[in-house]
């Protein structure tokens, strides 16, 4: 067996496995299962990403994917009662239409992806390149941090901002008092600002508070 | 150098990029369809390691860690989104929750 059938065949399996962990994403019914299955998909994905010789990149999808994202859809499904979401019915009843569409637009991809690729001249990072660098990870660092330096900063300001909006939107707002529109501004700031005084005032029945 | 050829890796990202606009069109789970849309950013890093490789360009992996980003910061904000509306309407059903305002 030449080493070429050999990457076929790990890639093969790589693909399917991750194809297969993909649809069960979407068609499990309770939404741990699923998220579990995302992790499946990512871990297979990774062995695409090594496969292509991308092993920065592997690992972190890895990271940030199976340790960080779904992690955080885990916490968010353990915050609110989904088992009163699973009992409902799960599919839409455009399901079939958006299958046939779906079905069209892959067949539209495998034709244009037939028909069009040809690959031109070759871009300066050559394996041989990589490899003079030290490897995928110096070879990217390069290209990131001198190349590609601004967008890496913005990068980081987005993520600072979703940082904030997340906390802004998840947080526990206080009750607004029914009649808050007869009441003056000042009259409710300080009647929240007295609330909040009370709340720290005796601490050990905070934690009650919150759980409503 | 490429094993196997560019359009293998190119039909992969392409079905996990529609197995996840599916996910979009035919669930009614809210957190659902947010790991859909994992799937579509995940399809579409898939086709740019592709051809970051086909085309020895590391533009296209640099591109990627920025993809990733955006996934990392659509969840945060997204899973808050969830948070904040079934606190306010007791619901991920995206048939039930049709009102901007509350």
């Amino acid at each position: 067996m030449t080493s070429e059938t050999l990457l076929t065949l790990i890639f093969a399996y790589f693909a399917l496995a991750s194809v297969v962990f993909a649809v069960l994403v979407i068609m499990l019914r309770n939404p741990v299962q699923c998220a579990l299955s995302l992790v499946g998909v990512v871990f297979h994905l990774a062995g695409i990403f090594i496969l292509l010789r991308a092993e920065f990149l592997a690992a972190a999808h890895i990271i940030i994917y199976a340790g960080a994202i779904i992690v955080l859809f885990l916490f968010t499904m353990m915050l609110l009662n989904i088992g009163a979401v699973e009992r409902v019915r799960q599919f839409h009843v455009q399901a079939p239409l958006a299958i046939v569409i779906g079905a069209i637009l892959f067949l539209e991809f495998i034709v244009l992806t037939g028909a069009t690729i040809t690959i031109g001249a070759q871009g300066p990072h050559s394996p041989a390149w990589v490899a003079g660098q030290g490897g995928n990870v110096q070879a990217l660092g390069q290209v990131l941090f001198r190349d590609y330096l601004l967008p890496f900063e913005v990068a980081s300001v987005l993520l600072t901002a979703a940082v904030v909006g997340a906390i802004v939107l998840a947080r526990q707002r206080p009750r607004r008092p029914r009649s808050s529109s007869e009441m003056g501004v000042a009259e409710w700031m300080a009647e929240r600002y007295e609330k909040a005084n009370v709340r720290s005032s005796n601490r050990p029945n905070s934690a009650e508070e919150i759980g409503d | 150098m490429i094993i196997p050829a560019l359009e293998y890796y190119l039909v992969l990202g392409a079905a996990l990029f529609i197995i996840g606009l599916l996910g979009v069109l035919v669930r009614r789970n809210l957190l659902i369809v947010f790991m859909s849309i994992e799937l579509i950013l995940l399809g579409a890093n898939v086709t740019f390691v592709g051809f970051a490789v086909a085309l020895d360009n590391m533009l296209g992996q640099a591109f990627v860690i920025f993809s990733l980003t955006v996934a990392a910061a659509e969840a945060a904000v997204g899973l808050a989104i969830i948070v904040a509306l079934s606190r306010h309407r007791d619901t991920l059903n995206v048939d039930e929750i049709n009102t901007l305002k509350g």
